[in-house]
């Protein structure tokens, strides 16, 4: 935010850092192990008088010079140069911090050129003992040196009390000092061993080639040996917050790490092999080898160190894009172009359709061009974001950083949120156009007969659910599909009565759709008052989606004669939208969720979780019920986990916060589950079912309440949107407790209020779809339409009021009585109101 | 746009400021001497060898590689001190230079393992090879000390940071007309101190022709110096001449120590003295390195003053620096005892 930025592209993403990096810790290590190598042979030389040892530690020198003096020295200033660059406000934090300890380090490394530059040039004319003390001298001042430098490196992973403190001490004897220390001084060791290897293969007295190359692979093997041991201890002296990013968190640690034991196990092995005797041919080349095995030990623990770093530069306290931990509230406040000092002027005014996409650039080059480059080696931003659209990746910035703390929060204004957004999709990954979801217009469907002067029987249904839907591939099943059709017979008369016994009611799809139990009997259910049977029927007929199947319902006597028919449309969907954010394709005709959408979303599971679903679905469907509990399942999941609804919401809702329902329910669900009278006056899912953030806790309360895991986590990281607390917002049990009609229509009348949330039907009995009216005998959803599509809907759905009514009204509404009655009434009897009063 | 909004807060120090202008100047004078041995030896080296003597070249040459390791470890040091008390101007400047300041690494690197190989393989070349090589290893140190001018200017000068926004990539201070005599004021500074250093060496190994060659340079190289010193001074602006010319006492009295130090380094060197010469050049270097400081203050005063920064106090971390560096200098000067021990009796 105080400095400006040094624009990268392609050697963007901390490239410069890591390239430089990893090789100078390798050398920076064996300047301080080789040291200490270099004396103990001159000592065994003159020891064993051995002119060929003594021959060889001389020539050793000038290689440790060379590589140590010259390349070490300048790639360590070459770091120093390049955090500058790329992360100035951190390092002048940290230089303000430990400049004494960095003077110190200096003093260290004066002194190791000294010694090095005199043990070098006096082999021939110094004393034996005196070159000795020169040479332990040097080893002392190196060993210091990474002594130093030890307790600033580990200040960045833990600052420990530091953070409180601000004290160096504090800083500088951090957590994982000891542990650390010990760590690199045996990489030291180690490091003695593999780089002399390169040396001693080629001596070219035999004997004293076999006893230096032995002499390596013991300082390699039990350096590496040791680097295990303290490296167990160093994990585990780290915090909670560091060792979980380290050994749980972090998917790019299990990366590295494996490539920590891979590359262990092979310089290992490579020290053991070169202990054999072998022809200088091949042990010279093998020597490299081990040389590179090592590079990427170390290599791969530096990122391993980097990685359980993330989100930091310095833990708890700069961010890896150097904004300061403590700066974001005020940041978020003002806005992050307000905020930097070297924003372009032009966007200081404001983000406008003009500079919209310049504003983006900034913002990435801000926020994110740190550890993503633009068509680079490293962290490649195109590849990681080539499946969002704008909204997808806006959902994405919106939680970054609050479950997944690998990577840190997009700080600044929706505004900016939504430029950076923009420049990422359109001008890097060259997605203009935003893909519209289509929903067919099925054709309409006749109606069903009815002769209100003849017809001694009227066949009501509706759906349990207004658009029921499901999403399935062959590699996991979060929701089968599945509807249920409810139907009750009412027998016409000036006093209608509802038939149970003496009746059959039997149902069919429209042919061309797929599915199971397509047709068949619906079940009695007398305590209920009501027939209902489930199905599976998938929107598909003939291959084209359709999401409103028709059914026909027959009711027949127990002699087989007709009584009575209507049809139902049977609303269901796979239009989930999932691919927003998990990319993929759309599975079959624009609708469905494609096996590569499902991969992602695994694979995301996996990541933050823990898990091994991916793996596990080459061998067979995931079955989300498998862990998680759901009601609509019936499924009592396993373990102590959130119900599954619970879970998605909650999860879902650290990425969608701040959107209405457009944007955040409908991105996932079906964009025609709301239909019919509720969708006609703009109500919306939040109407009803709360923002997506108050919804979540609503379900993570319930859960909570229950003292499932991992509920707390969510709710810590979601901020209510209308309801000023958490603890204002009800608990509930999804599928179970769900929003009451009666909560607006109180007494059945016009509503004064729109907004339904936190009130929940306590039993399911009371959900809207199974609740019978004040006599309790006709079904809300007789009259009123199946949930979410109540009357007047679109054309298939109200083919029941055009069958009874000729009209696309509620049935009986404004005393249409005789749809039922065979005279008109006075009263309104199932409920107040009805049109009558 | 006030180039005052770009200026980056400064962080509170962790001992009272003036402690690291202190370590700054006596370090940053260390490595100025170094460094001015190193540079201007092997462009003496070179413009010899150039003309068909290489006995220079050769015998500055093996010294190179030490005199580089020992220049580099002597500019970290005032490096470090610079960015506490001056990080928030120069991390800035080194940002707006972007890559050609991390190039300053690549021919530092160049340089480095040039010389390196010069050094190891001097008989198994030309002597072409060698001058080319030669050549191009110096044109890397030169490369170094012209962008380090760069930033050391560009970071005094905000108002000249907006052209971040308005160029496309890095940028150098090129457009600041001080820039030139400031680098040609230490080249050829550097040049008078390679003198030296070679008479030091022909002295050392009774050298006459050194001691002579190495004279001359330093002496001639001086006279212009103070020309381009003049030049130089003139380019400033009007009111921070007139601080050197009287306006502000100290500043004045600190050019004229060096003035006065150059004088007797002068005298030293044209009485031959070399001795003599390394005192007053030490004295010059140290005058000359508090008038740099000088003009950076003045250059600073109109958008910050360090004496605003706040100090936390934390002097313990300070007496662990002065514990290293007492134990430290103890022995790195047991360990030279030591080297001169070996090396008595001989040349």
């Amino acid at each position: 935010m105080e400095y400006p930025i040094w624009h990268l592209t392609t050697l963007g993403g901390g490239f410069w850092i890591a390239f430089i990096a990893t090789i100078h810790v390798y050398v920076a290590h064996f300047a301080v192990g080789g040291g200490l190598f270099l004396v103990l042979t001159e000592q065994a030389a003159y020891r064993s008088n051995n002119i060929h040892l003594l021959e060889y530690a001389k020539k050793h020198t000038r290689f440790f010079l060379l590589l140590t003096m010259a390349f070490g020295a300048v790639s360590g200033v070459a770091i120093w140069f390049t955090v500058a660059l790329l992360a100035p406000q951190a390092t002048i934090t940290l230089i303000h911090q430990f400049v004494f300890g960095w003077a110190a380090e200096w003093v260290c490394f004066l002194g190791e050129i000294v010694a090095l530059i005199i043990y070098y040039y006096t082999w021939e004319t110094m004393n034996r003992r005196d070159h000795v003390i020169v040479g332990w001298l040097y080893f002392v001042f190196g060993w210091f040196s990474l002594f130093l430098i030890n307790g600033i490196v580990g200040f960045m992973l833990t600052p420990g009390d530091w953070l409180q403190t601000k004290d160096f001490w504090d800083g500088f004897f951090n957590p994982s000092f000891w542990s650390s220390l010990v760590f690199r001084t045996m990489f030291s060791a180690a490091c003695a061993g593999l780089f002399g290897f390169v040396t001693a293969t080629r001596i070219q007295d035999e004997e004293t080639r076999m006893t230096v190359v032995r002499s390596c692979s013991a300082w390699t093997i039990a350096g590496v040996l040791a680097v295990f041991a303290s490296g167990y201890w160093y994990v585990n002296a780290l915090p909670p917050g560091q060792f979980e990013m380290v050994m749980f968190k972090s998917h790019r640690v299990i990366g590295f790490m494996q490539w920590f034991w891979v590359f262990g196990v092979l310089t290992l092995l490579g020290g053991l092999a070169l202990a054999f005797r072998m022809p200088r041919l091949m042990s010279f080349p093998l020597a490299l080898l081990v040389l590179l095995a090592g590079q990427g030990l170390f290599g791969s623990f530096e990122f391993i160190r980097e990685a359980g770093r993330k989100p930091y530069l310095i833990w708890d306290t700069a961010y890896s894009n150097s904004i300061l931990k403590s700066h974001v509230p005020v940041i978020n406040q003002q806005g992050a172009i307000a905020r930097a000092k070297w924003a372009p002027p032009e966007l200081k005014g404001g983000i406008t359709g003009a500079n919209r996409m310049q504003a983006g650039e900034f913002l990435f080059q801000l926020e994110c061009a740190s550890c993503h480059s633009i068509g680079g080696p490293m962290n490649e931003i195109r590849k990681r974001t080539a499946m969002y659209d704008l909204n997808g990746l806006d959902a994405f910035l919106t939680g970054m950083g609050k479950l997944n703390k690998y990577m840190p929060p997009f700080v600044g204004s929706v505004d900016e949120r939504k430029a950076l957004g923009v420049y990422i999709v359109q001008e890097l990954n060259g997605k203009t156009g935003v893909e519209t979801v289509v929903i067919p217009v099925p054709e309409m469907v006749e109606p069903a007969p009815f002769d209100p002067d003849t017809a001694e029987h009227v066949l009501v249904a509706w759906a349990d659910q207004g658009m029921r839907f499901y999403a399935q591939s062959d590699k996991w099943t979060l929701l089968p599909p599945g509807n249920m059709i409810r139907a009750q017979l009412i027998l016409r008369d000036v006093g209608p009565g509802v038939v149970i016994d003496d009746a059959e009611i039997a149902y069919t799809i429209e042919p061309g759709f797929e599915g199971d139990k397509l047709m068949g009997i619906l079940d009695r259910h007398g305590e209920a008052g009501r027939f209902e049977g489930r199905l599976v029927v998938r929107p598909y007929i003939d291959g084209k989606f359709n999401p409103l199947p028709v059914a026909t319902l027959e009711a027949r006597n127990n002699a087989g004669e007709m009584l009575a028919t209507t049809k139902l449309a049977v609303p269901t969907s796979d239009q989930m939208g999932c691919r927003n954010c998990h990319g993929g394709e759309w599975a079959q005709d624009g609708s469905g969720v494609a096996t590569s959408t499902v991969e992602n979303i695994l694979a995301v599971h996996d990541r933050m979780n823990n898990t091994n679903h991916v793996e596990r679905s080459e061998k067979g469907s995931i079955l989300c019920v498998e862990c998680h509990d759901d009601p609509a399942q019936n499924a009592v999941g396993s373990g102590n986990r959130p119900n599954l609804s619970a879970a998605i919401h909650g999860v879902h809702a650290v990425f969608m916060a701040g959107r209405d329902a457009e944007e955040s329910c409908l991105m996932c669900h079906p964009r025609n589950t709301l239909r019919g009278s509720h969708g006609e006056i703009d109500l919306t899912c939040n109407n009803c079912h709360g923002m997506i953030e108050d919804h979540a806790i609503s379900l993570l309360k319930g859960e909570k309440a229950k003292g499932k895991d991992g509920v707390d986590k969510l709710l810590a990281v979601i901020i209510p949107r209308t309801m000023g607390t958490q603890e204002a917002i009800n608990p509930r049990t999804p599928w179970e407790n769900e929003p009451d009609c009666l909560t607006c229509h109180v007494d059945f009348a016009a509503p004064d209020t729109d907004n339904a949330f936190n009130t929940w039907v306590e039993d399911p009995k009371q959900l809207y779809s199974a609740r019978r009216d004040e006599m309790g005998a006709v079904g809300c959803a007789a009259c009123h339409g199946s949930p979410h599509a109540t009357y007047p809907v679109g054309d298939r759905d109200n083919v029941q009021p055009l069958q009874y009514m000729d009209t696309a009204r509620t049935l009986g509404a404004n005393g249409a009585c005789t749809v039922c009655h065979v005279e008109s009434m006075q009263d309104a009897v199932h409920h107040p109101g009805m049109g009558l009063e | 746009m006030n180039p005052a909004s770009l200026i980056p807060l400064a962080e509170p120090l962790p001992i009272h400021w003036a402690w690291f202008d202190v370590l700054l100047i006596v370090t940053f004078t260390a490595h100025v001497l170094f460094m001015n041995a190193l540079v201007g030896s092997a462009i003496i080296g070179l413009w010899r060898a150039m003309r068909g003597d290489g006995s220079v070249a050769h015998d500055v040459g093996m010294k190179l590689p030490p005199l580089l390791a020992l220049t580099i470890n002597m500019g970290v040091a005032p490096l470090l001190f610079l960015q506490v008390n001056y990080g928030h101007f120069d991390y800035v400047s080194s940002v707006l230079m972007g890559g050609w300041w991390l190039a300053v690494i690549a021919a530092l690197m160049f340089s480095y393992y040039g010389f390196y190989t010069y050094k190891f393989r001097y008989e198994s070349m030309g002597q072409t090879s060698r001058n080319v090589l030669y050549a191009a290893s110096l044109a890397g140190l030169l490369y170094v000390g012209f962008m380090f001018s760069n930033n050391m200017t560009l970071m005094l000068r905000p108002d000249a940071w907006t052209e971040y926004f308005t160029t496309i990539g890095s940028f150098l201070n090129t457009s600041d007309r001080v820039l030139y005599p400031r680098f040609l004021h230490f080249m050829v500074g550097a040049i008078a101190i390679g003198g030296l250093f070679i008479s030091l060496l022909g002295q050392w190994r009774k050298n006459d022709e050194f001691v002579d060659v190495g004279m001359v340079w330093f002496t001639r190289a001086t006279l212009i110096n103070v020309g381009v010193g003049f030049w130089f001074l003139m380019a400033l602006p009007s009111g921070m001449i007139l601080n050197f010319l009287g306006s502000n006492l100290p500043a004045t009295m600190t050019i004229i120590a060096s003035l006065v130090a150059a004088g007797m380094l002068l005298s030293a060197g044209f009485r031959k003295h070399p001795t003599q010469a390394v005192t007053w050049a030490v004295l010059t270097v140290f005058f000359m390195t508090c008038t740099r400081h000088w003009v950076r203050t003045f250059y600073l005063d109109p958008w910050f003053r360090i004496e605003t920064t706040p100090v936390t106090n934390q002097y313990s971390s300070f007496y662990l620096f002065l514990g290293f560096l007492v134990v430290g200098l103890a022995g790195i000067g047991y360990m030279l005892k030591l080297y001169f021990k070996s090396r008595e009796g001989r040349a």
